[in-house]
């Protein structure tokens, strides 16, 4: 058998367990432990256990093969439990034993449920004030569901976003608890007027928030500032003169992102615009990021196109578009003089996209275009530089590259990094 | 005939009286700097090049077929 030991250092009574109750291990016992050993079946009214447990001597149980030892070195017991001729097999120090109340128990039962009464009280207030406060679902249009903002937290609160384009209607209903402020680039138009229509419907879908009327979302940073620079002309036509004089200028306020809903055709090889890579590079340095549509050229899937100028510029992001089944729109240029720059960066909705329009003009509408996709991007550009304000415009241009997701059978020539993600 | 360029002036040069003598004297007004990207805008009687003026890092003539 196996010897196990549990005891103290202590002198005291011990439950001594023997690997047999024979006379000769008895005689064992008696030596090892200088203990005189009287036997249970000898007890009787005048020779108690008592007795002979406070006169020293010990008891064996024989049935239960247990010795009962008074006043005993606990180092005599472990010496047994090593000696492999000892009988002793395990022994335990005498423990006391108290009754417990029942009064207690019930007492304390009832102190435990009462506690338990108030947590599930509370539990049950926290339930009822979930269900009497839904969290509000907010339908969003299909572009911004593509790139995951109903699960952002981000606002665009704090950033300025700059949309060069043919202006903006500042009656709009949906701007009018807004700050819009701007510039015309454009001699004899005001850039706070939009004829056209194209600058309002970037605006919206940028730094836009909801419909008033269904309550449907288009926007994507509803608290980012909105800046406009107007650059296009009523007819939607502008020079690089104009464009590159708003973006100096947008630079010098500190604007953060720069939305270029434009372009201008280039030829296959055609090197990119070295006054543009300036801009750009400019932008950069000062914490700006310029953002650009990669163009409507192309006729896909017979005919892509090159990406235009300026948003082939190395320094400017380019942007194409898809539609919501998240495949390359027909028009979208791709990356085809990408040997110096040229390239797409990543992709965006821009297929039906709904947004605001003047109001002359019905006050919404459905547009298509990489001009689309576009200020989705800047949008976005603008929820992760309110949620990493310590990054530059380039680490900002970086990581919305490396979260952007790939779409199945699109090529990186055609979408760059992917589609892009809310932070 | 007039033509607007716009040059990118090479890092180091500044836009400075002595500069904007050279340029009237060549026949080149000066119509804008931006002053953040350094970059002049310029109207000219006559085509001109960086290798004519070589402290323009590049001349590009305004495009005016910038659309939406």
């Amino acid at each position: 058998m196996k010897k196990n030991k549990k005891g103290d250092k202590n002198p005291g009574r011990y439950i001594v367990l023997l690997e047999k109750g024979d006379i000769s291990s008895l005689k064992k016992v008696e030596k090892e432990f200088s203990v005189s050993i009287t036997s249970s079946e000898d007890l009787s009214k005048e020779k108690r256990s008592f007795n002979i447990l406070s006169g020293k001597d010990s008891i064996f149980y024989k049935n239960l093969n247990m010795v009962v030892m008074e006043d005993i070195e606990p180092d005599l017991l472990n010496k047994s439990l090593v000696d492999s001729n000892s009988p002793v097999v395990f022994y335990e120090k005498d423990r006391t034993f108290t009754p417990v109340s029942e009064l207690e128990l019930v007492k304390s039962i009832r102190s435990l449920s009462a506690a338990m009464q108030e947590k599930l009280l509370e539990l049950e207030e926290i339930i009822r004030q979930k269900a009497e406060k839904p969290k509000p679902v907010v339908e969003m249009e299909w572009g911004l569901k593509a790139i995951g903002l109903d699960r952002t937290q981000f606002t665009g609160r704090g950033i300025d976003i700059c949309i060069l384009d043919t202006g903006f209607d500042a009656r709009h209903s949906d701007f009018s608890n807004r700050t819009v402020e701007g510039k015309s680039f454009v001699p004899g138009e005001a850039w706070d007027e939009d004829i056209h229509g194209h600058g309002t419907h970037c605006a919206g879908v940028a730094a836009g928030n909801k419909r008033l009327d269904t309550e449907k979302r288009y926007g994507i940073a509803p608290e980012a500032g909105l800046k406009i620079a107007k650059v296009l002309s009523a007819n939607g036509t502008g020079t690089t003169s104009s464009i590159v004089d708003a973006i100096d200028w947008a630079i010098t306020k500190k604007y953060r992102v720069i939305s270029l809903s434009l372009g201008s055709p280039v030829k296959l090889n055609e090197r990119p615009s070295l006054i543009f890579e300036r801009a750009g590079e400019t932008a950069l340095e000062n914490n700006c990021l310029v953002i650009a549509a990669a163009g409507n050229d192309s006729s896909r899937p017979s005919m892509p196109k090159p990406v235009s100028c300026p948003a082939n510029s190395k320094s400017i992001m380019s942007v194409a578009a898809i539609d919501e089944q998240l495949r390359i729109a027909r028009f979208s240029n791709g990356g085809i003089n990408a040997a110096d720059g040229g390239e797409v960066n990543v992709c965006a909705p821009g297929v039906n996209v709904l947004s605001c329009y003047p109001a002359i003009k019905n006050n919404y509408t459905l547009l298509s275009g990489t001009s689309m996709a576009t200020p989705h991007v800047s949008g976005l550009a603008a929820l992760y530089m309110e949620a990493f304000p310590e990054l530059t415009a380039r680490q900002i241009w970086q990581l919305i590259e490396e979260n952007a997701i790939p779409l199945d059978g699109l090529s990186y020539r055609d979408i760059g990094n992917g589609l892009i993600q809310a932070i | 005939m007039s033509y607007t360029y716009l040059g990118t002036l090479k890092k180091g040069i500044t836009y400075d009286k002595d500069l904007q003598s050279y340029l009237e004297n060549n026949n080149m007004k000066v119509v804008k700097h931006l002053k953040s990207l350094n970059v002049l805008v310029i109207q000219s009687e006559e085509e001109i090049t960086t290798e004519d003026h070589p402290f323009f890092e590049a001349l590009e003539k305004d495009r005016k077929d910038f659309s939406i």
